[in-house]
């Protein structure tokens, strides 16, 4: 870990890179609040690291429970040092479904939650001029392409968010990061059933080893080049790639 | 102020506290209220939303004395007005958050001084009530309580009492850490002075027995002082000081007493602590000890005048010079011991921080008097103050060292000055202040806030107070 992180928020900590950077940050004897839906799967955390791991049950739907949330986990926590928000859903859909249900889920969860809790940390961290911001997003957020249109939107919308805090906050020595994965093994993605996905083990590893300073990064180094060159295909070619 | 219409505190208001060397960070929802009436709503606020309260001064405990652990913190720095003078008696009333900066530019003209100050003009009011602080002169003067005539203080529950020295609480609010509520309002002496410089004398000193024998010769000095080379086993330069008795009016102009002027002609003052940097580490600080040693072969011989804040504020005279300190910060570490053991223990502290190659790079040796108060620091006996540098690489051995010394000094009988520690345990902290004295300060915290609304991150660490949220790598 590059860093000493006395208290941590991870929002998604039941399950996939979530529950993995939980289980490394209390590991390493920072505090965490893990902050998820399921409830079972975050006493069961807590158990497994007592003293450590705070559960606090919540759906990052639920927008307007945010505020008087974000302090009471900041009051029993002790401080905040470190914010994480990994929680995201990306359900199956047809290569030629348009499913407005579905994509309002992913827009809410990955992208309203997101700000949600985002904002308030950006607000605490904008007044103590400290503290740690990563979002995880996705190589998915970088084209709009044709298997998950509004996963994809969701990602970039994201992106965009974390660029905007990084902009605005980075200069009062508050860290921003946007950690781009490529296939991870989780839940979320095991309908993918994708080949040499790394584990969420090792996704949290990286994450965890990279929070020095401010910056957007591909979680694989073999994607700053694969992504660098499909960041700039012209759209007539992704239309003919298909990919 | 309306903030108890909402069910949180504004999230706005969170600021980043620390002591003064920059090893006790923590998270506070920042209060600056302009009156009693907003500084009871303030506290009422508390009350309902059930959050902790710390006090905040000027920030100049080194450790974690005004440290908050996500409380509503709440700082006097506008309840900072003079609110009474006699130019004829020297006594001054003034609010909490009034700073002794602003107090001796108020008095000085008038020919007054205090009786008893800190290394720094910053503390507030409030704070030097709340740590009693003592000077250099501790062992004719006392500590600040002992020129208090009235303290106002607000209790957790809003009411606002008038404490005098006849009354057992005063002695309990002077050197309280700020855990029995808001001091608002002061009323202190001062002292009578005809010019604002004092005559400085300097001695070199080869052993810890010169160093005390230094003090005894120079008894009668209205200051005694000696800087220990922390490279050497008891080693340095003695200095005692006696205010002018002749009449310099001229000394008493603010102007007169302004620091101004490059470091030998170069160096901006503000920007100095880069500079220090440079030289803040084990080999710099050797080599800067050795020549601070040789200077004083040179400065020896003849008295020297120097302004009274010149002479009293050396912590003032290189702004920001903690910073040089960085990338972790400055440890202090400030142990009282009885007199006939100092010698002993001193040369046995100082065995253990150069075996360690741990050398503190500021070392001060004082001479001191009992304080009356119920946390009581002082003793009869000497105190030595060090500075240590930590750094991510040494931070282990450091704390070792540390608590080594620590219970060095306690089974000697000696105790310590929390506003000056980062580290102390609850048990430690206990040997220090005695088991009665905690007692008695717990009861009287049961009866005047029994909801313990009043917390530090050094109440938490010493036991003081249960805190499960406090959190420590």
């Amino acid at each position: 870990m590059s860093q000493t992180f006395r208290t941590a928020i991870v929002v998604g900590a039941s399950s996939g890179i979530g529950l993995a950077l939980a289980e490394q940050l209390a590991a390493s004897g920072c505090r965490v609040a893990a902050v998820a839906r399921r409830k079972d799967r975050l006493d069961e955390l807590a158990a497994r690291f007592p003293n450590l791991i705070l559960p606090f049950a919540h759906d990052v739907t639920e927008f307007g429970e945010v505020p008087e949330l974000f302090q009471q986990v900041t009051s029993q926590l002790g401080g905040c040092d470190l914010i994480i928000y990994a929680s995201g859903v990306m359900p199956e859909v047809g290569k030629t479904e348009f499913n407005t249900e579905k994509d309002m889920a992913m827009i809410n969860v990955n992208v309203l939650g997101a700000i949600a809790w985002l904002n308030q940390a950006a607000i605490r961290f904008q007044g103590s001029q400290s503290g740690t911001i990563i979002g995880i997003g996705s190589v998915a957020g970088d084209r709009g392409r044709p298997g998950q249109p509004v996963y994809n939107t969701s990602k970039a919308a994201l992106s965009t968010y974390l660029e905007a805090l990084r902009n605005r906050l980075s200069k009062l020595g508050v860290i921003v990061i946007n950690v781009k994965p490529g296939p991870v093994d989780t839940e979320m993605t095991r309908h993918l059933n994708f080949k040499n996905a790394i584990s969420a083990s090792d996704a949290a590893k990286i994450i965890l080893s990279k929070t020095s300073r401010s910056r957007e990064y591909y979680l694989e180094p073999k994607h700053h080049l694969i992504f660098a060159i499909i960041r700039r295909l012209p759209s007539w070619i992704m239309q003919r790639l298909g990919i | 102020m309306d903030h108890a219409a909402t069910r949180h505190l504004e999230l706005a208001r969170i600021r980043r506290f620390d002591g003064f060397g920059g090893l006790s960070p923590g998270d506070g929802y920042l209060f600056e209220p302009t009156s009693l009436d907003e500084l009871r709503s303030v506290v009422l606020l508390a009350e309902e939303l059930d959050v902790p309260i710390t006090l905040r001064g000027s920030g100049k405990s080194y450790g974690d004395a005004s440290s908050p652990l996500e409380s509503v913190t709440i700082s006097l720095a506008r309840m900072n007005r003079v609110l009474a003078w006699d130019k004829e008696t020297g006594v001054i009333e003034a609010e909490g958050g009034a700073t002794l900066e602003a107090i001796w530019q108020y008095v000085l003209q008038d020919g007054w001084w205090f009786n008893v100050v800190s290394g720094t003009m910053k503390p507030t009011l409030a704070g030097a009530v709340s740590t009693n602080i003592h000077g250099k002169n501790n062992i004719t003067h006392g500590t600040f309580a002992e020129h208090v005539e009235m303290l106002e203080i607000m209790l957790a529950s809003g009411e606002v009492r008038q404490l005098t020295p006849s009354q057992p609480e005063f002695w309990a609010v002077h050197g309280g850490l700020g855990l029995l509520g808001m001091v608002t309002k002061v009323r202190f002496r001062l002292k009578k002075i005809s010019s604002g410089n004092v005559r400085v004398v300097q001695r070199r000193v080869h052993s810890w027995a010169q160093q005390f024998e230094m003090f005894e010769t120079f008894g009668d000095a209205d200051y005694s002082v000696s800087w220990v080379n922390g490279f050497t086993n008891g080693a340095g330069v003695f200095q005692a000081a006696w205010h002018s008795e002749s009449a310099e009016p001229e000394t008493l102009d603010l102007r007169h007493q302004k620091i101004e002027g490059k470091l030998a002609g170069l160096i901006h003052r503000d920007t100095a602590w880069k500079h220090l940097r440079r030289i803040t580490n084990r080999p710099g600080m050797k080599i800067a000890s050795a020549l601070k040693s040789n200077a004083a072969r040179i400065s020896e011989g003849a008295p020297k005048d120097m302004s009274l804040v010149q002479y009293n504020f050396p912590l003032d005279y290189l702004p920001n010079w903690q910073q040089a300190y960085v990338p972790n910060g400055l440890l202090q570490f400030q142990a009282i011991v009885p007199a006939q053991a100092a010698e002993g223990i001193f040369s046995n502290l100082a065995q253990q921080w150069r075996s360690a190659k741990l050398e503190p790079y500021l070392v001060v040796l004082k001479k001191h008097r009992p304080d009356e108060t119920w946390l009581r620091y002082l003793d009869h006996g000497y105190s030595l103050a060090l500075d240590f540098r930590q750094t991510p690489r040494n931070a282990p051995a450091l704390n070792h060292l540390y608590m080594e010394m620590a219970d060095v000094v306690l089974n000697a009988g000696g105790r310590f000055y929390f506003a000056k520690d980062g580290l102390l345990t609850p048990e430690q902290a206990k040997r220090s202040l005695g088991e009665a004295a905690i007692a008695r300060f717990t009861a009287l915290r049961d009866e005047w806030d029994p909801k313990r609304r009043f917390k530090t991150q050094l109440s938490c660490r010493i036991g003081l107070d249960e805190c499960v949220q406090y959190a420590r790598p």
